[in-house]
């Protein structure tokens, strides 16, 4: 299983709101942890890593959103000599990218999560394994809407479009579902595809990320 | 402050975090704020924080997490009035 989350990177909330909404999100530890960033990057990073964190755990058990029950613990720097900056990605794994690593707890989990970071956005995948993380195909795309509707087909769109330059399935018929656990599942040609996708979209931005089993 | 009153500032504190506003039009107790209102869940805090600054009150962590539908957060505003 595998959760990811984008957060456009908003400067319009007055630091007073940015610091209170930060509260609202994390313990004191947190935030000491998050001083490894620039204060600009700490709420949006945070809720990036919370999210992801919750959309990786709703499919083991029906919870609800409770942003301090997911504990960031640290934050490793990365080295890579590819540094993401375009508005359209497509990668596999993180190798040689510049990016974060985090381990989140939670009541049940233990996570690792990676995240980048951009001029405009971060975004973070999150799974139980580095190992795993490695095999995660992932992108992020600048669309030109903010509608819901649009974005959420635009982003299944951008991850089939990326699936085709991995697999010869020209002229398949894709259908997106949901299984029980609300994850989004695949169909191709009416056959399960056995991955697990995780979508995200913040302002003008959409993430997918998704592994075969 | 009557359930009607606190349902009508409730929009109000909504209102500049959806992109359609006729989706607060004759909105059910039901709305989801993130399925139905299509909120981002990024904006679900603002609007707490919001909510806490025009109400005057504090709503606990646990309850963030609740607020999930029209329904609920007026739940929660109800019993935050009481409780403060």
């Amino acid at each position: 299983m595998i959760g990811n989350d984008i957060v456009f990177l908003d400067q319009s909330r007055a630091p007073n709101r940015v610091k209170k909404y930060l509260h609202k999100i994390s313990s004191i530890q947190e935030r000491n942890t998050l001083e490894a960033l620039e204060k600009k990057l700490r709420m949006p990073f945070a809720w990036s890593i919370k999210e992801a964190s919750y959309k990786y755990c709703r499919q083991h058990s029906k919870i609800s959103f409770k942003p301090k029950a997911f504990k960031l613990q640290n934050i490793t720097t990365i080295a890579g000599t590819k540094c993401i900056q375009s508005k359209e990605v497509r990668n596999k794994g993180f190798e040689n990218i510049e990016h974060k690593e985090s381990i989140i707890e939670t009541s049940q989990y233990t996570l690792v999560c990676k995240s980048i970071i951009t001029e405009h956005y971060i975004h973070s995948v999150l799974s139980k394994s580095r190992d795993l993380l490695d095999q995660v195909f992932w992108g992020v795309s600048k669309i030109d809407t903010t509608d819901y509707q649009r974005q959420s087909t635009e982003v299944r769109r951008k991850a089939i479009d990326h699936l085709l330059t991995i697999e010869n399935r020209v002229g398949s018929i894709f259908r997106f579902g949901k299984r029980e656990n609300n994850a989004p599942m695949l169909w191709v040609n009416n056959k399960n595809h056995n991955s697990n996708f995780s979508f995200s979209h913040d302002h003008n931005y959409v993430a997918y990320a998704w592994f075969t089993q | 402050m009557k359930e009607q009153e606190i349902i009508q500032k409730l929009k109000e504190v909504i209102l500049p975090y959806i992109d359609d506003e006729s989706l607060l039009d004759n909105v059910s107790l039901d709305a989801h704020l993130t399925r139905d209102l299509e909120i981002n869940s990024a904006s679900i805090v603002d609007i707490v924080l919001d909510v806490e600054e025009m109400f005057n009150i504090e709503i606990d962590d646990d309850s963030i997490a609740d607020m999930e539908t029209i329904g609920s957060c007026l739940n929660i505003l109800k019993n935050s009035l009481v409780a403060n």
